[in-house]
């Protein structure tokens, strides 16, 4: 037997087993572990290694990249991975790969916004493990959990690399080992990308240096292409002057080749005797200080011929800033020079026809304000330049008349305003030297820059006070010609194209009597308007009578037929565009009635050729037994013949035919002017001889001297009358005296008049006035005052009979005086008269129609018309509405004034004589008989007419007709 | 108190004038003048020794001596602040119209009447104060 074990012992022991084993499988499960984990480590460097060899064989960064993107997933087994390369400053040109494919820059922002968020500012490997989502302003990235990347800034390239690998909430269960040993391997792996990526852009970097360099050989060769075939010459020399190399351009310009001066120095062929020596020294001093130099040399070409060269040259330095080379550009400028040549001598051409021609030149510089007057419009404001050439300006305002200058700174304002660009002016100026206004035609120019600055502003200026008064006169000769034209008995119709009357000399046509002048006008087809015309009737017949003359037949207004020459002409405008006709008429009316009478006489004398001898011993019969005394002279004045009567009667003529007339008249030398003055002047002439007759008595002779014209109108023979005149001329004397006596007596008899009717009115009155006045002042029995009432009456009668005889007597003897005379004003006058001797009981009454002045004698008018309608008012009858009424009114040949009344009227055996003189209608009369005698006196002297109509009873009308004209009779 | 002057050479019409004048008007003072180089004689005295002209002068116009119209030029010549309120009316037995222009060529005349002045015209004479071609 055992020793009984203590089970105490043993439960122990077992139990130390039992932690034994649970140990030992601790371990083996940790061994397990690692050797698993081991497995995996070495599964990534696997795999890192492949991706090296693969990473090592890309040819430039952005494979790489993309490489890396797609390893990150394939290696670490993230879920997705993203690789950013960007510059630190601008993130421009980021690059973003994701799972091996490059993100496109617009997708990539929101990413790249989310990488800066979640890696920045770490440095090398960093690691998210809380929930991405929980993190604001995430764009692109929410729902990614967990993170692995890495960050490297290179400070030297500025460049910024970022990897990344992500996994999502989703799938982190998958995951739960990753992290101790991704780590490292993360950590390896980036250092490595990172490290080729280096090294990839370092040999980039050298492949752009070899391409630019590659670049910049071609653009050397392109540089010397241009400088060869530039058209400008090119020459390069070294660093002393010589020649290394000229383009073909300059061999051109020059006619040097290359070969023949290569070494040479280029003045020392280029330069000869007329190169201006100031050009060359600044050359030379500006090559020797190794400066830049521009200027324009005469060259010689090889040939020896000249030209202007433009050189440039600049000075070549090495980076150690030592001159090696002189580089010059020609450019031949011949062509160019003498261009400005020309222009100079254009200008100086100008200038000159200026001068020659009299116009005024003058400048104004904006820039420096500074003016130039040309020696011609000094001349024209009479100065001299020394005078006034510190103020020009102030001596031009000063020199423009007042009226002018306001209208001349205004323009020149909206010159400046930039309203116009240039102006023209006519204004007058006061010469300086002799104050003497004159009128200049100016143009004011102005020039501007691009911008529309003004530059300077050109001015011209003509003196044209010669012209403008030429012109003036010619405007005032040509008011002349319209006048004389007017005047002139030649018809001119002038119309537009429009058939508008233009111009008509009206007072030719009113002669004519044409209604119609536009009639005449006959526009571009004469023929056809004329045959219209005619069809119209406002035409009777025409005849062509040259291309544009016509012969028109034309009624005027009194019916009779005129004959018009019509020449049809057209008016031009200053565009010498057709703009209207016009027609120039001659009335040929007598010329066609003489021409037709003319014809007949020819007619006649040629059937009476056979007959002229007989004729002519007619003629002489007829002569020489014609009471006047008459002779024939030849044109030459020789006398042909004379009759018996003057070779009888006045000595100088006895047995003159045959003699020339200057020899016969010699002691009469008046006589001979008048002959001559026929004789030249082809008219009659007539004159009037005072002789002594043989007895000493005083004898007058009327002389006709008539040229007598053949049809040829040429002079054929004189014919001389006399006649003796005496015995009419010493009636005609006797008459004016006797005229003159009565006109006299006349004047004598009317003063008499004027005051034998004052002194007999006087005391008449005087009467008058006394009866009045026992009336008012005294009361009187009644027959004495009848008989004052009679007395008074007799008084009336008297004194009315005194003017109608003076009225009577003034008309008779005085000459008519004719004024305008308002009709309205002498009728109320009248009325307002007659209210006094009837003042009740009767109504006056005017109408006028149309114009109430005349033109008429107003003391006779008065006279007349005072007689009538007193005479209405002193025949009224007393009835509740009697009147009288004037009437005014006009009819186309007179003034009709019509006085009528509802007074007694006139009984049918007197109407008739009531115009006699002393009749009296009846025995209550008061007049004397001779008032309405009166009346017709008057109006027969105003050419006028008196009418009356009336009926016994009922009352009267009187009609008054009184011409427009009234005519003066001596 | 209204005063008068006739010029007249009829003495017969100056009684006429100035009867009819006081009838009408008891307290005219009226003052006939037969003579008209009198009556200027009158009238210049009284401006020399500043007195007041007379309100109405009747003038005749045919008189020996100087005529009315003569009379008118020599009455204008006198200072015009004398003369002013004076009015001459002619009196006439003229019914020659030139001598109704002449008289109206004279500022003073104020009316030209046919000879006798009735009491109806003067009447119109004495209520009027612009110059009037007719009365």
């Amino acid at each position: 037997m055992l020793d009984q074990p203590d089970f105490n012992t043993l439960l122990e022991d077992y139990r130390k087993l039992q932690l034994r084993v649970t140990r030992f499988s601790h371990t083996e499960q940790e061994l397990i572990n690692t050797r698993d984990r081991l497995d995996q480590e070495l599964v990534l460097y696997k795999r890192m290694s492949d991706f090296y060899s693969e990473a090592l064989k890309c040819p430039d960064s952005k494979t790489l990249l993309a490489l890396s993107s797609e390893a990150v997933v394939d290696v670490f087994e993230f879920e997705t991975a993203f690789v950013l390369e960007q510059n630190i400053d601008g993130k421009d040109d980021a690059q973003l790969f994701h799972d091996g494919i490059e993100v496109n820059p617009k997708e990539a922002q929101n990413i790249i916004h989310d990488l800066e968020l979640i890696t920045a500012p770490t440095q090398g490997v960093g690691v998210i493990r809380e929930k991405l989502n929980l993190r604001e302003n995430l764009l692109a990235l929410k729902h990614f959990s967990k993170a692995f990347f890495f960050r490297y800034t290179d400070v030297e390239s500025g460049s910024c690399l970022v990897i990344i690998g992500l996994i999502s909430l989703k799938n982190l269960p998958l995951y739960k080992s990753i992290d101790s040993l991704h780590d490292t391997i993360f950590k390896v792996f980036s250092q490595q990308v990172q490290s080729i990526l280096g090294n990839i852009k370092k040999s980039e970097q050298i492949q752009q240096q070899i391409e630019t360099i590659t670049a910049s050989e071609l653009e050397l060769k392109k540089l010397s292409l241009i400088a060869t075939k530039t058209k400008n010459g090119v020459i390069i020399t070294d660093s002393k002057g010589r020649i290394e190399w000229v383009n073909d351009s300059f061999s051109e310009s020059s006619g040097f080749t290359l070969e023949e001066i290569v070494g040479k120095k280029p003045k020392d062929i280029l330069h000869g005797s007329e190169t201006d020596s100031t050009s060359k020294e600044i050359l030379s001093n500006a090559l020797a200080n190794k400066e830049n130099v521009e200027l324009t040399l005469l060259n010689y070409h090889k040939s020896g011929s000249k030209y202007y060269n433009q050189i440039e040259i600049t000075p070549v330095f090495n980076e150690q800033d030592e001159l090696i080379n002189f580089i010059s550009l020609q450019k031949d400028i011949t062509n160019e020079i003498k261009a400005k040549e020309e222009i100079l001598r254009i200008n100086s051409r100008f200038e000159q026809i200026a001068k020659k021609s009299q116009i005024g030149i003058w400048e104004l510089e904006f820039i420096d304000n500074t003016i130039v007057w040309n020696d011609v419009l000094l001349e024209q404001y009479g100065s001299v330049k020394e005078e006034i050439k510190h103020d020009l300006v102030g001596f031009w305002r000063a020199s423009i008349h007042p009226d002018d200058i306001d209208r001349v700174l205004k323009s020149q304002e909206r010159l400046y305003a930039k309203e116009l660009e240039s102006v023209e002016m006519e204004y007058r100026i006061r010469r300086l030297d002799n104050g003497e206004w004159r009128t200049l035609k100016t143009l004011t120019i102005c020039e501007t820059d691009d911008e529309g600055n003004i530059l300077r502003l050109i001015g011209s200026s003509i003196d044209i006070t010669e012209t403008k008064q030429a012109q003036e006169k010619l405007i005032a000769s040509e008011e002349k010609y319209r006048k004389l034209i007017e005047n002139m008995n030649l018809g001119l119709v002038e119309t537009n194209l429009k058939d508008d009357l233009v111009f008509m000399n009206a007072p030719f046509f009113e002669k004519s009597g044409i209604r119609h002048p536009e009639a005449l006008i006959l526009g571009l087809e004469p023929e056809r308007t004329l045959q219209d015309r005619i069809q119209k009737g406002e035409l009777l017949s025409y005849r062509r009578i040259d291309e544009a003359v016509f012969e028109v037949e034309i009624e005027n207004v009194k019916k009779e037929s005129l004959f018009l020459l019509v020449s049809s002409g057209r008016v031009f405008n200053q565009e010498k565009e057709l703009s209207g006709f016009i027609n120039i008429i001659l009335d040929i009316t007598s010329e066609k009635q003489l021409t037709k009478s003319l014809e007949n006489a020819l007619k006649e004398r040629d059937s009476y050729v056979n007959e002229l001898d007989s004729l002519k011993q007619f003629y002489e019969n007829v002569l020489n037994n014609s009471p006047a005394k008459i002779a024939v002279l030849s044109p030459k004045l020789n006398i042909v013949f004379i009759n018996k009567l003057l070779e009888d009667q006045e000595l100088n003529w006895k047995n003159s035919e045959g003699k020339a007339v200057e020899e016969v008249l010699k002691d009469r030398p008046e006589f001979l002017a008048k002959i001559k003055e026929a004789q030249k002047g082809n008219s009659l002439v007539q004159m009037e001889e005072h002789l002594l007759d043989k007895y000493g008595n005083d004898k007058f002779v009327l002389r006709n001297i008539l040229p007598h014209l053949n049809e040829k109108k040429e002079l054929e023979y004189l014919v001389i009358s006399g006649v003796n005149i005496t015995q009419m001329k010493e009636i005609q004397n006797s008459v004016i005296t006797k005229n003159n006596e009565l006109k006299k007596i006349n004047a004598e008899l009317d003063n008499f008049v004027y005051s034998v009717s004052h002194d007999l009115r006087s005391p008449l009155l005087a009467i008058k006035g006394l009866i009045h006045l026992i009336f008012q002042t005294t009361t009187v029995e009644p027959n004495v005052e009848n008989y004052l009432r009679l007395a008074e009456d007799s008084v009336l009668r008297l004194d009315s009979t005194i003017q109608e005889i003076l009225d009577y007597s003034r008309n008779a003897r005085l000459d008519l005086s004719l004024k305008p005379i308002d009709l309205a004003q002498l009728v109320s006058t009248i009325f307002t008269d007659l209210k006094f001797s009837a003042p009740e009981g009767i109504a006056l009454n005017m109408e006028v129609e149309g114009s109430p002045i005349i033109v008429s004698d107003e003391t006779r008018m008065n006279v007349l018309l005072k007689n009538i309608i007193g005479n209405a008012v002193k025949y009224r009858r007393s009835i509740p509405d009697a009147y009288v009424m004037v009437k005014v009114f006009h009819t186309e040949e007179a003034t009709m004034i019509e006085i009528s009344d509802n007074g007694q009227g006139i009984s049918q055996q007197s109407i008739e004589k009531v115009f006699d003189m002393f009749y009296r209608g009846t025995s209550e009369s008061i007049g004397t008989g001779l008032g309405l005698y009166l009346c017709r006196e008057i109006i027969e002297k105003f050419g006028g007419k008196i009418k009356v109509d009336a009926e016994w009873g009922k009352g009267s009308t009187f009609t008054i007709i009184h011409p427009h004209k009234v005519l003066k009779h001596e | 108190m209204s005063k008068f002057i006739l010029v007249d050479d009829d003495s017969t019409m100056n009684l006429v004038h100035s009867t009819t004048i006081k009838y009408h008007k008891k307290d005219a003072q009226v003052m006939e003048f037969k003579s008209s180089l009198l009556a200027l004689d009158f009238l210049k005295e009284t401006v020399q020794e500043g007195g007041e002209l007379p309100e109405y002068i009747f003038l005749d116009i045919n008189m020996p001596e100087i005529n009315g119209f003569e009379f008118l030029q020599t009455f204008e010549k006198l200072p015009k602040e004398s003369t002013q309120s004076t009015k001459i009316f002619m009196i006439t037995s003229s019914l020659d119209l030139r001598d109704r222009e002449k008289a109206f060529s004279f500022d003073s005349v104020y009316g030209f009447i046919c000879k006798p002045i009735t009491v109806r015209t003067l009447t119109e004479i004495l209520s009027t104060t612009e110059r009037r071609m007719d009365f």
